[in-house]
């Protein structure tokens, strides 16, 4: 029986991009947030941590034992990601769970975990951008956390930029420290879009896949200029890559760069000496 | 409402089946979310579990159909007339029993949108300018906003559509996959041109699915 997969992603981290680039597979199912976005009960659990002790045999977690559709929910999930047919894949896209990961191995042990990463900036620009830090609930979920972060002091807590920053660099924190409970796979989306082709067969070799040719195909189409709309998943490579650099101050970079140097050094978005 | 889906309907003979011919009238569009609205709340159907959904995706941010705060199902202005996307499998044959009507199966969906698939074999570039498909608008568009194609609107468009059967397999019933045949309005050319039928989860309600329903039997 096939393992089923999560891909993890920061909002607007491309996440809709890779989903459907697996989604075109024709042995790959990837169901798009079906917790986050067929459900309210993850949303307002946003950040609230459940570690491995937190999984309870009987109820999944305590905090389902009162939320039964949620928790009938969930087990559906559980089976048919397991219940993939004989050479088929099932997995699921998600931008919540990082701070749940030490549960969800417990409660699906099985799990094989993709992490995808985008440029903060890049990230930081897009949901500025479109003024999407509401969708995500930021001024709740966000702001009251940064209160106790010193480092982000030199801007208000309601500054949308250092709501995003410290979500990208404390959600990145809490995915990467365990990940080892897992086979994990790190995803650069700039990787994805500069070299796709030798990107895409690290990706589905992690998933035991040949790349196929529908996929190559897909990633040629999604460079072209479309009716792109915020969860299109057609955007020119320069888009994706340079985008920010036109719509952020340079008080907005170095703000960015400041507080998350080590993780963007880490991961190749600026050069180690930078740290 | 019953009335109003019925008469809309193409007459198709379906051949070559393995009950031999027969007549089937296909909903010439999809249902519409304001029609779903509609029809749910003369139905008294609702969503009133707090944390999930039986019927209908009320929670993506952009769904056609929501569960507003009277308790009934509605949609904005905007959406009224476009595919009721974020209907599940289990919404989506509800809906076509309300009408006394069902879901297509497989074999009638490849016949009654062959001259659709026809068009595109043999002039892509005329049948994608006349399709909402491949992210060309980016959204879903009104359901009578292009030609009719073999007497249906949409055929191979704007939404895809729930089939009847599940897929063959050993699921259990909580993991069915059913079939979701067509396209969509963000399905890319890559994948239009190669696959017209794949599995779905038959639990999950999403923005790209939308529902076509037909009725055994010709015109009353």
């Amino acid at each position: 029986m096939s393992r089923p997969f999560l891909l993890l992603g920061h909002h607007r981290s491309g996440t809709n991009f890779v989903n459907d680039l697996l989604q075109i597979h024709p042995d790959c199912e990837c169901l798009n947030e079906p917790l986050s976005m067929h459900s309210t009960f993850w949303m307002q659990r946003d950040l609230i941590a459940w570690g491995e002790q937190d999984y309870d045999p009987d109820h999944m977690h305590r905090d389902l034992e009162g939320h039964p559709g949620a928790a009938t929910y969930l087990a559906d999930l559980h089976s048919y990601l397991h219940a993939a047919p004989t050479g088929r894949i099932r997995g699921a896209k998600e931008t919540l769970l990082f701070e749940k990961l030490g549960w969800l191995h417990r409660f699906a042990p099985a799990f094989q975990v993709i992490i995808l990463v985008r440029d903060p900036r890049a990230v930081a620009s897009s949901i500025i951008g479109r003024n999407m830090q509401h969708l995500w609930a930021y001024d709740d979920r966000i702001t009251p956390r940064i209160a106790r972060t010193a480092a982000f002091a030199e801007r208000s807590r309601e500054d949308v930029l250092a709501q995003v920053v410290w979500s990208w660099k404390e959600r990145l924190a809490l995915a990467l420290s365990q990940s080892a409970l897992f086979d994990c796979h790190i995803l650069r989306l700039e990787d994805l879009v500069a070299q796709p082709r030798s990107t895409l067969a690290g990706l589905m070799g992690f998933l035991g896949r040949d790349v196929d040719c529908a996929q190559m195909a897909f990633m040629q189409e999604s460079r072209l200029e479309l009716g792109a709309t915020t969860y299109s998943w057609s955007r020119t490579e320069q888009a994706v890559l340079d985008g920010w650099k036109t719509r952020l101050s340079e008080g907005d970079v170095r703000f960015i760069e400041r507080n998350v140097v080590g993780e963007m050094a880490q991961f190749g978005y600026v050069p180690r000496l930078a740290v | 409402l019953r009335s109003e889906a019925s008469e809309n309907a193409c007459e198709i003979a379906i051949g070559g089946l393995q009950d031999g011919l027969r007549r089937v009238r296909v909903a010439r569009a999809k249902l519409t979310a304001r029609f779903v609205a509609d029809l749910f709340n003369a139905a008294g159907i609702g969503e009133w579990d707090p944390d999930t959904y039986r019927f209908v995706n009320i929670y993506n941010p952009d769904a056609a159909l929501r569960w507003d705060s009277a308790r009934r199902f509605s949609c904005s202005a905007e959406r009224m007339t476009h595919p009721a996307t974020g209907l599940n499998w289990a919404g989506a044959s509800l809906a076509a029993a309300l009408l006394g009507a069902r879901l297509p199966r497989c074999a009638e969906w490849t016949l009654y949108t062959a001259p659709a698939t026809a068009w595109l074999c043999t002039d892509p570039e005329g049948f994608y300018s006349l399709t909402n498909v491949a992210q060309s608008v980016g959204d879903t568009t009104p359901v009578e906003t292009y030609p009719l194609i073999g007497g249906l609107f949409d055929p191979l468009g704007n939404a895809c559509e729930w089939m009847e059967e599940p897929l063959p397999g050993p699921d259990a019933p909580a993991s069915l996959e059913r079939y979701v045949a067509g396209a969509s309005w963000s399905t890319p050319r890559s994948v239009l041109e190669t696959t017209l039928m794949r599995g779905k989860w038959g639990r999950v309600g999403t923005r790209s699915i939308g529902t076509r329903v037909l009725w055994d039997g010709p015109v009353d």
